[in-house]
C-alpha cells in the first residue's frame, strides 16, 4: 500500500499534495487547473484545449518548445491534456530532474503572456484544427460523442460541446480572448501541484515553495455555471448519415455527477451489464446471441452537477441493429426491476478494485489521482478510498439508481445505420 | 510579422533561474533471477517488492512464422480461445472466475511467439497461475466459440480498415514486405485468411505447433516470502519439456523501391502518410545509433520533422518515426502521421528533403546528445509496472535476446558516438529505396504526389 499523500496550502492559494514512493528513482509532477469546456462561454468553444496548447509555446524563461526540449533532455515525459472539468499537465522526471519540472510548470503559470503572440497563437490554432480533423472529423464514429452531447444536454449547459470545440469558434480566437483566458483561470488559487515519487514530503512541499511561492494569484474566476439536471423528459434517437463499417447504437443518460453515493450505484450497474465477458449484456449479445461485435459502457466521471451514463455496441456484420437495441432495453431494464446478485456484486467492486490498483501502479497514476481528490472533493485520498464507496453499495440502491436514472424514456440514443 | 500583443504585466510575478540538473545515474533492469523448472518451462523472475500486482507471462515458442500464410491469424484465434473452454469451466464463467480474482487476462501472438499474460493483486497470484494451467493444457476449443472469435476478428479488422491509420498500416504491410513474407499479412490475419479458417485449422495449430514448443515463464511482482519456482512447476510443469526443437526465424524481406501506393478515400479532409524502408533487426550493430537517429528526425516536437511540419508550418498534429522489428529484419518508418489535405505533396515533398539533409549532413552532436538522454530516461520510466516489465522481458527472450537485453541496448544508447549516428544516418537517409504510402483523396492529392517524381505511382480505389 503506497503512502499516504500529505496536502499543504501555499501562502499564494496554489495547494500542494505530495505522495512519496521510492520504489523507482522518479517523480511525477502534475499541475490541475480547474478549467475546463464547461468554463467555456458560448461561442468561445475550444478555448481550454487551445490554451493547453498555448502553454507548450514558451514562457518568460523558457522558448518556444523550450518545456519539451528541457523535459526531453532529461529523458522525461509530459505532456497536457484538457476535459469537460479541468486542464492538467504533467511530467514524470528522473529525481534529479524534479526541480527543473517544478521551474518550468512555475515560469508558465506566472509568465506565460510574455511570450504568447500572434505567431504561435496562429500556428497551435492550425494544429490544434489538424488535431480536430485527425481524431474527431476523419475517424468513423469521430463525431458521435460531439452529436450525443448535443442531445444530451440544452443549448447553454456547460456540457452542451465537447472540449475540442468547433472550427467556427477556433477561427474567431484572438489573442485578446487568449490573455483574458490566461488571467482569468491560470493562477496558484485555481491549481493542484501534485507530486508523487522519489522525494520527501517536507523537502518536496519546501521546492514548491521555493518555485511557485513568487507567484501572486490574479482574482478568483467565477466558479462553472451550475449543471445541476435531472434525468431527460422524453428519449430522442437521432440518425447519423456517417457510412461506417458497422451499424452501431450510442445510448446515453444523465446521471448524477461523481462524489454523490448514487454515482457509485450507477457505476456499479455498469459493471454488472458490460464489465468484463461474464457481464449480463456482453454474455448475451456477444457471446450467447452473437448480435455484437463489442458492448462497452460505463461514466465518464464528470463532477458539474451532473454526469453521462452510455453504452455503445457495434452490431456483428449480419446482424441487424433493431434486435441488438431490443437485447439492449431488455437488459438494462433488468437492471431497474431485480437486484444484482452476490456474485455480481463481488465481481463488480473486485473489478473496480483492480482498476484503482492499476491507476495507482504508476507515479503518475498516483499523482493524477490525488490531484483530481483535492481539486474537485478537496481530499487527496478521495480515489484511494473508493473502496469503501463501493463496499457501502447495496443491491438495492443498484436497483433504485438503474430505476431512477436509467430510464427507457431518458435516454439521448445515436444510432449509425448506413453501413458502407 | 505577427502584431505584438498587448503586453499584459504581471509584475508582481518574479522567476527564478532555471535550476541545474545533476548528470544521469547508471540504470539497469531489476535483477532477473532465470531457472529451469524441474519438469522444463524456463522461469524467469523479477521481484519487485512493494508492488501490488504481479504479472505472469508465459511466452511459448509459436510465433506468427509458424503459420502458414493462407492460414495467416490462426495463431491468434488458437490463443483468444484458451479461455472460451476448459475442462472446468465454460467462456463465460472462465471470464467470472477471472473477475472474482481481479485479473487481466491477455493474449497475444507476434514474431516473438505466443505469449498469455495474467496480471492480478499478489494476493492472486496462485489463482491467476492455476488459470493459466487451465487455458494453456486444458482448452477445449469449443466450435461455436472458435466461429464467433473469427467473426469478430472480421468485424473488427473491417473497423481497422475504416480508419485512416489502419487502412495505412495495412497498406503498408503489402507494399513494402515481400508478398511471401508473413510480414505482409497482419498477425491476426486478413479477411480472407480469415474467412477460410476451420475449427479443425486452430485444433491443429494448437496440438502441432503451441503444445511441445520451447516455454518461457516471467514472474514480475513482489515475490517476497513465495517460492514462485515451486508455484510455477506445481501449476505450469505439466506444460513439460519441449518436444519441439526452436522455431527458425524468417528473416524479413521487402520490395524495393521508390514507390508511391495512394489508397483512395474520396472527400478525405486529411491524408494518412507512411514512408518506410528497410531498418536494423534487433540484433544489428546499429540498432541502437538508428534508433537514436529516428529520435532526431521523428521524435516528439523538437524532431527535425515535428519542427518544421506541425511547429513551423501546422500541417499535422504530430508527425513520428519508429523502428519495428520482426525477429530478424526491420523496417526503419522515417515518417508517419495525418497531414491536411491540400498540405499533402508539400508535406512529402519536406520528409524527403528533412531526411536527405539528415542523411547528407548527419544529426549534430547535440542532437544526438539529446536523444540518447531522452532514450536513456524515458525507457525506464516505461518500465514502472510490473505488466511492462514482463512483457520487455518476454519480448526480449522472443526476440532471442538475454532476458536483461534492454539494460545493454540502454548502455549502447548513452554510448553511441554522434559518428555512429552520422553513419547510420549516410545509410538510412540517402537512400531512394523507399515506400511511400498515403492514404487520402486520390482526386486531390494524386497529381501532385506524381509530380513530387519519387518512383511510381500505385493509384488503388476505394474499398
Amino acid at each position: 500500500m503506497p503512502a499516504t499523500p500529505v496536502t499543504t496550502t501555499l501562502d499564494n492559494g496554489l495547494r500542494v499534495v505530495v505522495a512519496p514512493d521510492h520504489l523507482v528513482p522518479a517523480v511525477a509532477v502534475e499541475l490541475w487547473y480547474d478549467v475546463g469546456s464547461r468554463h467555456e462561454e458560448s461561442g468561445r468553444t475550444g478555448f481550454a484545449h487551445l490554451f493547453e496548447h498555448l502553454m507548450f509555446q514558451g514562457s518568460r524563461n523558457v522558448d518556444a518548445t523550450g518545456h519539451f526540449a528541457a523535459i526531453q533532455s532529461v529523458g522525461g515525459t509530459l505532456n497536457g491534456t484538457t476535459s469537460f472539468d479541468r486542464t492538467n499537465y504533467y511530467e514524470t522526471v528522473p529525481t534529479r530532474a524534479f526541480d527543473l519540472a517544478l521551474w518550468l510548470e512555475a515560469d508558465r503559470m506566472g509568465t506565460l503572456l510574455d511570450a504568447l503572440d500572434q505567431a504561435n497563437l496562429d500556428n497551435q490554432r492550425d494544429v490544434v484544427k489538424n488535431e480536430r480533423r485527425q481524431r474527431y472529423d476523419n475517424q468513423p464514429y469521430g463525431t458521435a460523442w460531439e452529436e450525443l452531447f448535443v442531445i444530451l444536454f440544452p443549448e447553454g449547459h456547460p456540457y452542451h460541446h465537447l472540449p475540442i470545440g468547433s472550427m467556427a469558434d477556433l477561427d474567431a480566437a484572438d489573442l485578446d480572448d487568449v490573455h483574458r483566458f490566461f488571467l482569468a483561470h491560470y493562477s496558484p488559487h485555481n491549481a493542484v501541484l501534485s507530486i508523487a515519487g522519489d522525494v520527501a514530503v517536507d523537502a518536496a512541499t519546501e521546492a514548491a515553495g521555493r518555485w511557485f511561492g513568487g507567484i501572486t494569484g490574479n482574482p478568483r474566476p467565477p466558479a462553472a455555471p451550475d449543471g445541476a439536471i435531472g434525468p431527460r423528459d422524453g428519449t430522442e434517437v437521432r440518425h447519423s448519415d456517417e457510412a461506417v463499417p458497422a451499424a452501431t447504437r450510442y445510448v446515453t443518460w444523465r446521471v448524477p455527477p461523481d462524489g454523490d453515493p448514487v454515482h457509485d450505484a450507477v457505476v456499479v450497474a455498469f459493471e454488472v451489464l458490460t464489465g468484463g465477458g461474464a457481464s449480463r449484456l456482453v454474455r448475451r449479445a456477444v457471446r450467447e446471441e452473437e448480435l455484437a461485435e463489442t458492448v462497452s459502457g460505463g461514466t465518464f466521471e464528470m463532477v458539474g452537477g451532473v454526469d453521462v451514463a452510455t453504452v455503445v455496441a457495434r452490431a456483428r456484420s449480419g446482424s441487424d441493429l433493431d434486435d441488438l437495441a431490443a437485447v439492449m432495453e431488455e437488459e438494462v431494464a433488468l437492471l431497474a426491476e431485480d437486484e444484482p446478485t452476490e456474485d455480481e456484486l463481488v465481481r463488480a467492486v473486485e473489478r473496480l478494485r483492480r482498476d484503482r490498483l492499476d491507476t495507482r501502479a504508476t507515479l503518475l497514476g498516483r499523482a493524477d489521482d490525488h490531484a483530481r481528490g483535492v481539486a474537485l472533493f478537496g481530499d487527496a485520498t478521495w480515489g484511494d478510498r473508493a473502496d469503501d464507496r463501493l463496499a457501502a453499495v447495496t443491491p438495492a440502491a443498484v436497483r433504485d439508481a438503474a430505476a431512477t436514472w436509467l430510464r427507457p424514456d431518458a435516454r439521448a440514443i445515436l444510432d449509425y445505420r448506413n453501413v458502407a | 510579422m505577427s502584431p505584438q500583443p498587448p503586453r499584459v504585466d504581471r509584475p508582481d510575478v518574479t522567476t527564478a533561474p532555471r535550476p541545474d540538473v545533476s548528470p544521469p545515474q547508471p540504470w539497469a533492469l531489476p535483477p532477473i533471477q532465470t531457472q529451469a523448472a524441474p519438469s522444463g518451462p524456463t522461469v524467469h523472475l523479477l521481484d519487485l517488492p512493494g508492488r501490488e500486482l504481479v504479472a505472469v507471462a508465459v511466452l511459448v515458442d509459436a510465433p506468427v512464422t509458424a503459420e502458414e500464410l493462407a492460414k495467416a491469424g490462426v495463431g491468434t484465434i488458437a490463443a483468444r480461445a484458451l479461455d472460451e473452454g476448459t475442462e472446468n469451466h465454460d467462456g463465460d464463467s472462465f471470464a467470472a472466475a477471472l473477475d472474482r480474482i481481479g485479473a487481466d487476462w491477455s493474449p497475444r501472438v507476434s514474431f516473438g511467439g505466443t505469449r498469455v499474460t495474467v496480471t492480478v493483486p499478489t494476493e492472486h497470484l496462485e489463482a491467476g497461475l492455476d488459470l493459466l494451467r487451465e487455458a494453456l493444457l486444458t482448452p477445449t476449443f469449443p466450435a461455436r466459440d472458435v466461429a464467433r472469435l473469427v467473426g469478430q476478428r472480421r468485424d473488427r479488422l473491417a473497423q481497422e480498415l475504416a480508419t485512416p491509420a489502419g487502412k495505412a498500416n495495412l497498406a503498408l504491410r503489402r507494399a513494402a514486405v515481400a508478398p511471401d513474407h508473413r510480414a505482409s499479412l497482419p498477425g491476426a490475419g486478413d479477411d480472407a485468411t480469415m474467412a477460410a479458417l476451420t475449427r479443425d485449422d486452430v485444433v491443429a495449430h494448437h496440438r502441432d505447433v503451441v503444445v511441445g514448443a520451447p516455454v518461457d515463464v516471467v514472474v514480475a511482482g513482489d515475490l517476497s516470502g513465495v517460492d514462485v519456482v515451486a508455484l510455477v512447476e506445481r501449476h505450469l510443469g505439466e506444460l513439460g519439456p519441449a518436444t519441439l526443437p526452436p522455431t527458425r526465424p524468417d528473416p524479413l524481406r521487402l520490395q524495393s523501391g521508390p514507390r508511391i501506393v495512394v489508397v483512395d478515400q474520396p472527400g478525405a479532409v486529411q491524408t494518412e502518410l507512411r514512408v518506410v524502408r528497410a531498418g536494423p533487426d534487433t540484433h544489428a550493430d546499429d540498432r541502437a545509433p538508428t534508433r537514436l537517429l529516428a529520435h532526431v528526425l521523428g521524435g516528439p516536437l523538437t524532431s527535425r520533422l515535428d519542427g518544421v511540419l506541425r511547429e513551423e508550418r501546422g500541417f499535422t498534429y504530430g508527425v513520428r518515426s519508429s523502428l519495428q522489428t520482426f525477429r530478424r529484419g526491420g523496417l526503419f518508418v522515417l515518417a508517419s502521421g495525418s497531414f491536411d489535405t491540400p498540405t499533402t505533396a508539400e508535406s512529402l515533398r519536406i520528409i524527403r528533403d528533412v531526411a536527405s539533409t539528415l542523411g547528407a549532413q548527419g544529426p549534430t552532436d547535440a542532437e544526438v546528445a539529446g536523444a540518447a538522454d531522452y532514450l536513456a530516461g524515458v525507457i525506464p520510466l516505461s518500465l514502472e509496472t510490473p505488466q511492462a516489465l514482463a512483457a520487455t522481458v518476454a519480448g526480449n527472450l522472443g526476440d532471442d535476446l538475454p532476458p536483461g537485453h534492454t539494460t545493454e541496448h540502454l548502455a549502447r544508447l548513452r554510448s553511441a558516438t554522434p559518428d555512429e549516428v552520422r553513419a547510420a544516418a549516410h545509410d538510412h537517409l540517402l537512400t531512394d529505396d523507399v515506400v511511400v504510402v498515403a492514404v487520402g483523396d486520390a482526386a486531390a492529392i494524386a497529381d501532385d504526389l506524381a509530380a513530387l517524381d519519387w518512383g511510381e505511382v500505385d493509384l488503388q480505389p476505394a474499398t
